[in-house]
């Protein structure tokens, strides 16, 4: 071994048949007394040859189904609880309350205090109207009525007053795009102007050159014609 | 790829051009007919999973059309490109380290034999391909993307330092390094030819100036 090992970048070079290989025939005089680097040069390119012919895999296959074992076991798990909860709730549902009975039974208690249906009635419209009423109430009936009435009235002028907001932003922004849609007509029409103009300076100008060679002709034929007089009168004695 | 000189067709760059300044669809998928065997066989070799290579293709190109406006016509397009795809890889990678299959469903982008003589043969080129795949893996993303522009697309090494954002020392460096690396893991799977020595009947696999 009479040279020095050459490093990668140049074995590489070498390996790849670069031109710009710094010195080939001193890597390859190197290569033939060392064993360890010809190994390493012929393993390399084996390698090389080997990736620059792997193929590409079969894209034909079908893709593969994400891993889902699991998936309908605990599907079927999750309906089977489902279905059962839904079949305990039919039968342990609460009965549905029997109008006729409670009726019955407030009927039954008005009249044991003393009292018909129709006076029931009529105290009840009247605990409404002192509940709407301006005095104050010694009712708790009215009390309770006036409050929930209150609270209503509150929750509707809010309702109302967001509304008239949103109704009011629309409408600025129907003006702000009527006023753009205005500009872009003004300035429409201010371009059509300018096309306009510009059509009549063309046509202006054709004329004024139209004119002009007119003009030019009609006096070139007036210079003939005088030069044609003063011709003809030199002529004459 | 820039192969338009040949063809008479316009060059990545125009068509890039095109599809940056008008939305031209049909420049667009000029591009794509050229650029998508490439870019899958990149990202085939970088992920090793045919599936996941192509949908990465696909991310690739739908990049390449929503960042049109980004590119600059001075570069090469290849370049961009390339790099594109291959950030796309990384990215995939990292996100999926942990899942990396040490064997690979026969559905999950394993190899086919492209032209089986024998059923031998198929079995062996089959493993050969595994091997070669799974030794790409072994190696850092950085040196296996080196080694994969440089050996496998035959990129000049001004190309693959643009790509990877390197000097070209470096990736010089980290395609030797990938070579040194993949013969370490694969020579003793793969058995030597008792001829193929310096100056002997070595064949193909020799390197280019051993002859």
């Amino acid at each position: 071994m009479n040279t020095e090992h050459p490093n990668s970048d140049h074995l590489l070079a070498f390996v790849e048949g670069d031109a710009e290989c710094a010195d080939p025939a001193a890597i390859r005089t190197h290569l033939a007394t060392c064993p360890s680097c010809t190994a390493r040069a012929q393993g390399w390119s084996r390698t090389r040859e080997r990736l620059q012919k792997m193929g590409l895999p079969d894209r034909s296959q079908k893709r593969p189904r994400a891993r889902s074992g699991g998936r309908p076991r605990v599907a079927a798990v999750a309906a089977l609880i489902l279905s059962a909860g839904f079949c305990l709730g039919r039968i342990w549902r609460p009965a549905n309350p029997d109008t006729a009975t409670l009726r019955a039974e407030i009927r039954a208690q008005l009249q044991a205090e003393g009292l018909s249906l129709d006076a029931a009635r009529k105290a009840f419209a009247n605990d409404v109207r002192a509940a709407v009423s301006e005095h104050p109430t010694s009712n708790p009936l009215q009390e309770a009525l006036r409050n929930a009435m209150d609270r209503t009235a509150a929750q509707a002028t809010v309702d109302s007053l967001r509304e008239a907001r949103t109704q009011t932003e629309i409408l600025a922004a129907s003006m702000q795009n009527a006023r753009f849609g205005d500009r872009q007509a003004e300035v429409g029409r201010l371009e059509e102007f300018r096309r306009s103009v510009d059509e009549r300076f063309l046509n202006m100008r054709t004329d004024l050159e139209l004119l002009a060679t007119t003009a030019d002709d009609k006096l070139r034929r007036a210079n003939t014609e005088i030069s044609q007089l003063a011709a003809r009168r030199a002529g004459k004695p | 790829m820039n192969d338009a000189a040949h063809t008479g067709g316009p060059t990545d760059e125009q068509s890039m051009w095109r599809v940056q300044m008008l939305d031209d669809h049909e420049a667009f998928a000029l591009v794509v007919d050229r650029w998508e065997h490439p870019i899958l066989r990149l990202c085939i070799r970088m992920t090793g999973d045919a599936h996941r290579a192509e949908d990465i293709k696909q991310e690739t190109f739908a990049r390449v059309y929503s960042q049109r406006k980004t590119y600059r016509p001075g570069g090469r397009f290849s370049t961009w490109l390339w790099r594109i795809a291959l950030n796309l890889c990384h990215d995939d990678l990292r996100r999926r380290r942990s899942r990396i299959p040490d064997h690979p469903d026969p559905g999950e982008g394993a190899p086919e034999p492209t032209d089986p003589s024998t059923p031998a043969a198929a079995a062996a080129e089959i493993e050969e391909r595994e091997l070669l795949r799974r030794a790409l893996l072994e190696m850092a993303a950085e040196t296996r993307s080196a080694v994969v522009l440089r050996v496998c697309e035959s990129l000049p090494f001004r190309e693959v330092a643009e790509i990877l954002g390197v000097p070209e020392t470096t990736a010089r460096r980290r395609v030797a390094e990938g070579l040194e690396t993949l013969t370490r893991l694969l020579e003793p799977a793969f058995a030597t030819p008792a001829a193929d020595t310096v100056g002997g009947k070595a064949g193909a696999t020799r390197p280019a100036n051993l002859s």
